[in-house]
């Protein structure tokens, strides 16, 4: 890794650390989205779902259809999207993996189904939608004004949204993962699927709504990254390794760990990036995953074993 | 020699097959018999191609000296990476050495002065130099070529000499105790047999097949670049693999000709209506629906048992 | 005390808050028998990881043959002669009875990388193995067996396949886990037949784990009682069979 040389080898100035917070709190609360549903979909069904990083692609690319090509608000992107990508995951659960675990899979056969799934859904978006970069029709370069007049910082009115969004998200699903009777049952599997299923947890129905979840959620994280961002057919499986490094720093298969997890590689990333070329930002993620896989291999809220 | 001639795109399709075929034979080792499941294959298959590329175009290392340098690069690099990733449970493994693959190949794209970054880089030494030679002395003694004969030539001699060499090896006694390892790993190490040695043993020979695909497939290619070497191709291995039924070495290079030389490479050749982008992902569209076919109908391959599978998921 | 060959002092594992090992000290002599008891949750199996080194303890050391192995790898103290078994048998489901047996000897040329690449290397060694193999199948009636997979032996077959393949190791120190564990009482007593066997002819020791305090009696010449973790009892069988505190520990904890 080499230290660039724009602006490598000096003290960042306070601004520059405090742009970078925030622009982790932006980046954290997407990368939370994307992360929760994965770790939500782990914790219930021992699954690693490699295609999560393509259904926040689908996600990106409805608000895309919406906003650009049938012209209509962006909004309604935000309503459509999750709804979407949530039916995709439920389909998934009744097509691929229903089936799947009757033939009774084991590991690698599953990882690869995963993959399988990832790679048709990736290039289908790519058949469809073509392999450009493109931005949703949106000014996304208006910002919050008091923000800069009285700290001096750049956040856009986007960059506010996903902010907010995230965090409003974010809590409903604590809420009813805490609250409701479907959030105990998914606890309930994670923690122990035959003990679950004696005590009554309907575990079929509780599947079907995780892939829910999991999917509307990381359809909105899909909305809001091209939102604040741009959007292209790899875009969800570049991000995956990260939303992955999330996951396994808080812990996988707890949800809070996710969300913690999230905001630990967003800040890793942001602040680093302001010694490393930007371009590494993927790799500080990777590293700092492996390295919280070497010292503290169940995460930093994790209950479960990645170590053998 | 009418044969070598004039063998076309189907020439270049068999030479593709063939560095495929000696790759998978890599993940072979690993995944069928070593149960560990590489999912950063490509990482070896890229540093054989740049490793070896800049060792012979800018250090005038010669092809052997340059394709055996980056061999043991890689198997190096397997080691350095199997301290930590063997360590860990099957899902947080796959997931690790798919990201070891993703940094190399960020690596290769940001490290512009090793690499040239996304535009890509040379690899002339063995097609333009070498090839040129060896045509012209045929030449003189009245016989025609092909250009692309003489690595289809070479590939498939060195599938066989890969093919042969595996298969031997792993009907030895360390053989033998790596798929012990693949079963029980404690087990294997409660009769004082460092079972760590031998999946990381496994993974280096594996590195060491990915990385001489690599460095044929940059001769065959001329010019490369990061793109090549997306995780792709490492599924890829794997669908051929599966295929041919963990643990099969001879059914390995059998499903690469299948997969790779038929579907892959030869349906670039059926015309379509439709835009090259939309048949490439077509293409890639098709390798992720054999994959999911195969897993749900066949996961122990079309000619393997289930037993296998079940095998390598210990 | 020279023909101490196992001594474990000190040995302390916790998970958590819970202390699975508390402090354990005892040794056992060379050529001995030896049983390791307690009821259940004694913290007999995580105390016989320690010593076998599946588990690293947070305190204590554990010597063999005069050395101090504790922060040596469990393959290193096998290689060592301190072998262990497993409470469910373990066999390579996918391999021959025989290549189960074979590919456990030591010293092999072939089964370590560089040797391997040479054809012909050690095949004087190999012919010996395949000797040995031979006759330890033989002995363990698995003869005709010894070309089927393992993966198709019966419960029974597995565990005496293992205690084959464990010798082929050539032990000095074999610790069984739990050997008599879903076993019938004709094959327990057989499989004890052999232990008696291989002390007599070859000096062979052995420590083993069990539940049951009647079922060592006849098969042990000193027993150790784990209860919570903690030692509470060492001594010839018929001596820990009427101590008051084991009595205690087996009717209130385990009876419980």
């Amino acid at each position: 890794m080499v230290v660039s040389g724009s602006n490598g080898y000096t003290i960042p100035q306070m601004d520059e650390l405090a742009q970078a917070a925030l622009n982790s709190l932006t980046t954290g609360s997407i990368y939370a989205l994307a992360a929760v549903g994965l770790t939500l979909v782990y914790g219930v069904l021992r699954l690693t779902n490699f295609a999560h990083g393509d259904m926040l692609t689908l996600g990106a690319y409805v608000g895309y259809a919406i906003n650009v090509q049938w012209n209509l608000p962006i909004a309604l992107a935000f309503l459509v999207a999750p709804l979407v990508v949530g039916a995709f995951a439920v389909s998934t659960e009744f097509v691929v993996w229903r089936p799947l675990r009757r033939t009774g899979a084991g590991l690698l056969q599953k990882l690869l189904m995963a993959i399988g799934l990832a790679l048709v859904l990736r290039y289908a978006i790519q058949f469809v939608w073509g392999g450009d970069r493109s931005f949703y029709d949106i000014d996304n370069t208006g910002t919050v004004d008091w923000m800069r007049s009285a700290l001096g910082l750049t956040l856009g009115y986007y960059d506010l949204l996903a902010l907010v969004l995230g965090v409003v998200v974010l809590v409903a699903v604590g809420l009813l993962l805490a609250r409701t009777l479907l959030g105990t049952s998914m606890r309930a599997l994670s923690d122990d699927v035959d003990l679950a299923e004696s005590s009554g947890v309907d575990s079929n129905r509780t599947i079907v709504w995780t892939w829910a979840l999991s999917g509307a959620l990381v359809g909105i994280g899909g909305v809001l990254f091209a939102a604040t961002s741009n959007v292209y057919p790899t875009l969800g499986w570049d991000l995956l390794l990260t939303i992955f490094a999330c996951v396994i720093v808080g812990g996988i298969g707890s949800a809070y760990g996710a969300l913690a997890g999230s905001y630990v590689i967003a800040f890793s990333q942001e602040f680093l990036v302001l010694w490393v070329d930007g371009s590494y930002k993927t790799t500080i993620g990777f590293v700092i995953m492996i390295i919280v896989l070497l010292v503290r291999p169940n995460g930093i809220l994790g209950k479960g074993r990645a170590v053998n | 020699m009418e044969l070598l001639a004039e063998i076309g795109p189907w020439g270049a399709a068999l030479t593709v097959a063939g560095i495929y075929a000696i790759f998978a034979i890599g993940l072979q080792v690993q995944v069928g018999h070593g149960g560990v499941d590489n999912f950063g294959q490509v990482a070896f298959f890229l540093i054989g191609a740049y490793a070896s590329a800049i060792l012979i175009e800018r250090h005038d290392a010669g092809l052997v000296v340059g394709t055996l340098a980056a061999m043991a690069i890689a198997a190096v690099a397997a080691v350095i990476v199997s301290i930590p990733a063997l360590r860990l449970r099957g899902d947080f493994l796959a997931i690790s050495v798919l990201a070891f693959g993703e940094i190399l190949r960020n690596v290769a794209i940001n490290e512009r002065e090793l690499t040239n970054g996304s535009a890509g880089i040379d690899s002339l030494e063995f097609r333009v130099t070498f090839v040129r030679e060896l045509r012209r002395t045929l030449r003189e003694d009245g016989i025609e070529i092909d250009r692309v004969a003489p690595l289809l030539i070479l590939t498939w001699i060195i599938v066989v000499v890969v093919a042969l060499a595996s298969w031997l090896l792993l009907r030895t006694p360390w053989g033998r105790v790596l798929r012990a390892v693949r079963e029980d790993d404690a087990a294997v190490r409660a009769l004082g047999k460092n079972a760590f040695a031998y999946k990381a043993q496994a993974m280096a020979i594996g590195a060491a097949w990915g990385a001489l695909a690599g460095v044929l497939y940059s001769w065959h290619q001329v010019h490369f670049s990061p793109t090549s070497f997306e995780p792709i191709v490492t599924f890829t291995g794997f669908i051929i693999i599966i295929a041919a039924g963990l643990g099969s070495i001879w059914g390995t290079v059998l499903m690469a000709v299948l997969v790779q030389g038929v579907l892959i490479q030869g349906s670039r050749y059926i015309d379509t209506p439709l835009t090259n982008a939309q048949e490439a992902s077509l293409r890639y569209m098709l390798i992720g629906v054999a994959l999911m076919l195969m897993m749900r109908f066949r996961p122990q391959g079309l000619f393997g048992s289930r037993e296998e599978l079940a095998a390598a998921d210990e | 005390m020279n023909d101490e060959l196992l001594q474990v002092s000190g040995i302390t594992k916790r998970f958590g808050g819970l202390v699975a090992v508390d402090d354990v000290d005892f040794s056992v002599e060379q050529g001995s028998i030896t049983a390791l008891i307690g009821p259940n949750g004694a913290g007999k199996s995580t105390l016989f990881h320690c010593v076998s080194g599946f588990i690293r303890p947070d305190a204590g050391t554990v010597r063999f043959a005069g050395r101090n192995v504790t922060r040596r790898s469990a393959h290193a103290r096998a290689q060592r002669g301190m072998v262990r078994t497993f409470q469910i048998p373990t066999a390579f489901n996918r391999l021959t009875v025989r290549d189960n047996v074979e590919l456990a000897a030591r010293d092999q040329v072939a089964d370590r990388l560089p040797g391997a690449f040479v054809p012909g290397l050690g095949r004087r060694r190999r012919a010996s193995i395949t000797s040995r193999a031979e006759a330890l199948l033989d002995t363990f009636g698995l003869s005709d067996k010894a070309d089927d997979l393992a993966g198709t032996l019966s419960g029974g077959q597995r565990k005496l396949l293992e205690f084959a393949r464990t010798l082929m190791t050539e032990p000095k120190l074999l610790l069984l886990d739990e050997p008599l564990a879903g076993v019938n009482p004709t094959l327990g007593d057989r499989l004890f037949e052999h232990v008696a066997r291989l002390r007599e002819e070859q000096g062979m020791t052995f420590l083993f784990v069990e539940h049951d305090i009647r079922t060592v009696m006849g098969h042990s010449d000193r027993v150790i009682v784990l209860a919570q973790g903690a030692l509470i009892g060492d001594g010839a069988p018929d001596d820990v069979r009427n101590d008051a505190r084991v009595i205690e520990a087996y009717l209130g904890g385990g009876a419980a």
